[in-house]
């Protein structure tokens, strides 16, 4: 249907809220009897919802159509997908589990050979893996705690216990939580907590975005960064990168983990 | 699509690749989401919810993607934007969901009109698309007047009026229109 203009008129009108009442009523009513414009106005009604990507609009129909479509998320096939997706849901918390299985798989079927032929050469020569420095130099002694003997019971040192009891999940959610209350406040022990969750979690890319907050950030413990930055790249196995950012942490001696950072360095180079 | 390998280790619930698929997209979906007043927890379950919607899509063969994971970002973007409307909107025609089967097919229909409105959208002209986006961004019209040195804001609105029309013609033409009207 092509809009002449008397009708184009009418309907910007219309969707303008530029009718009296009485003109709004006369056309409602011609809407509901020509189902052609009726598709026009609420296709025109709907672009503000679907093109401003801010909001959603949700089905207001019936529900006997629905029950047909429905059918689709019914039967074996759809059960059985689902449960692959929480499968992979799940090995996705257990990375390195996994792959520590699969390490010793392999390494038990040649361990036998490897060690005859190469003991002595290897106990001699072997040089740390960056996950090997990552587990020597992560230490829960360089967080910061947010328990003090008055408020042993509020909202931060809960998250905190979460974390101590390594259910960093609930503890990110709730420090995460913390943070959104507190937008106006930066807390840069918070920042540093949120990041390490993401650590734990292995979610990396995150990690490092979190922990460049802190170092932007102008408060004292910016340099706490660096230490965490450059284990966060040990841990994905990037030791240099984990390099740089230690060279730039051992430029000052006031830095934080001065002295680990010197000796982590002679051990990458 | 059904032939396209990927396509075929999807629909078969392969877990190397669910394992990758998790491994690639996981963490940009969950940002998004805790990074806006959800938890982790939402987003495992939207992340869940949008591999289905894609199994279900592959399987009738009704979608072609490009990208995969631009695709899944989409929906759960989508499937977010939808809970936040949820819990906002007090519409008394909306039926209350509580079945998650019926739940899950109202998205399915919510989200292929969602997809044909914005195939339309590409369809138009150029300048169309440039004027429509300022008008959705909610630019003032006096923009518009003098980007496109039109002589008024009177025709400014009948220029975009005019588009929203063409836009509204094409998604009407459409088969899946009355398919997929969702207040029928």
């Amino acid at each position: 249907m092509n809009l002449d203009d008397n009708i184009s008129k009418r309907i910007r009108a219309y969707l303008d809220n530029e009718m009296s009442s009485i003109e709004r009523l006369n056309f409602e009513k011609e809407l509901s009897n020509n189902q052609e414009l009726m598709d026009t106005v609420s296709i025109l009604k709907k672009m503000d919802t679907v093109y401003s990507d801010t909001d959603w609009d949700l089905y207001s129909g019936n529900l006997s159509d629905l029950k047909e479509t429905s059918n689709l998320f019914k039967g074996e096939d759809i059960t059985a997908f689902s449960n692959q997706v929480k499968t992979a849901e799940s090995n996705y918390y257990q990375p390195d589990r996994k792959k520590f299985k699969s390490f010793i798989k392999y390494a038990s079927s040649i361990a036998a050979a490897v060690l005859i032929l190469f003991s002595g050469y290897y106990f001699l020569n072997k040089a740390p893996t960056s996950l090997d420095l990552y587990n020597d130099y992560y230490n829960l002694k360089d967080l910061p705690s947010f328990t003090t003997k008055s408020n042993t019971e509020n909202s931060l040192s809960k998250a905190e216990n979460l974390f101590k009891t390594k259910h960093y999940k609930e503890a990110l959610e709730m420090f995460i939580a913390i943070e959104s209350k507190n937008k106006n406040t930066y807390n840069p022990n918070l920042n540093l907590y949120i990041a390490i969750c993401y650590l734990e979690l292995n979610h990396y890319d995150l990690a490092l975005k979190k922990l460049d907050v802190l170092l932007q950030s102008n408060t004292l413990d910016f340099h706490k960064a660096y230490w965490f930055k450059s284990l966060t790249y040990l841990k994905e196995g990037n030791k240099s990168q984990a390099r740089e950012v230690l060279q730039l942490l051992v430029k000052d001696e006031k830095h934080f983990n001065y002295k680990n950072a010197k000796e982590l360095l002679k051990k990458l180079n | 699509m059904k032939n396209d390998d990927f396509v075929r280790q999807f629909l078969e619930g392969n877990t190397e690749l669910l394992n990758n698929i998790y491994k690639n997209s996981f963490k940009y979906v969950s940002h998004y989401i805790t990074s806006r007043d959800g938890s982790i927890k939402d987003a495992e379950d939207i992340f869940h919810n949008a591999l289905l919607l894609i199994y279900v899509k592959l399987k009738e063969d009704s979608i072609n993607i490009q990208s995969f994971d631009n695709y899944l970002f989409t929906v759960c973007k989508n499937l977010w934007k939808r809970e936040n409307t949820k819990y906002r909107v007090t519409k008394t025609n909306i039926i209350p969901l509580v079945n998650e089967e019926l739940d899950k097919a109202a998205f399915y229909l919510e989200h292929s009109q969602w997809e044909l409105y914005k195939e339309k959208f590409e369809l138009l002209s150029k300048q169309c698309k440039d004027i429509l986006n300022m008008v959705f961004e909610k630019k003032p019209y006096t923009e518009i007047v003098s980007k496109y040195s039109y002589a008024s804001q009177t025709v400014a609105r009948q220029r975009v009026f005019k588009c929203k029309s063409r836009l509204a013609k094409l998604i009407k033409e459409d088969l899946r229109f009355s398919k997929l009207k969702l207040d029928k």
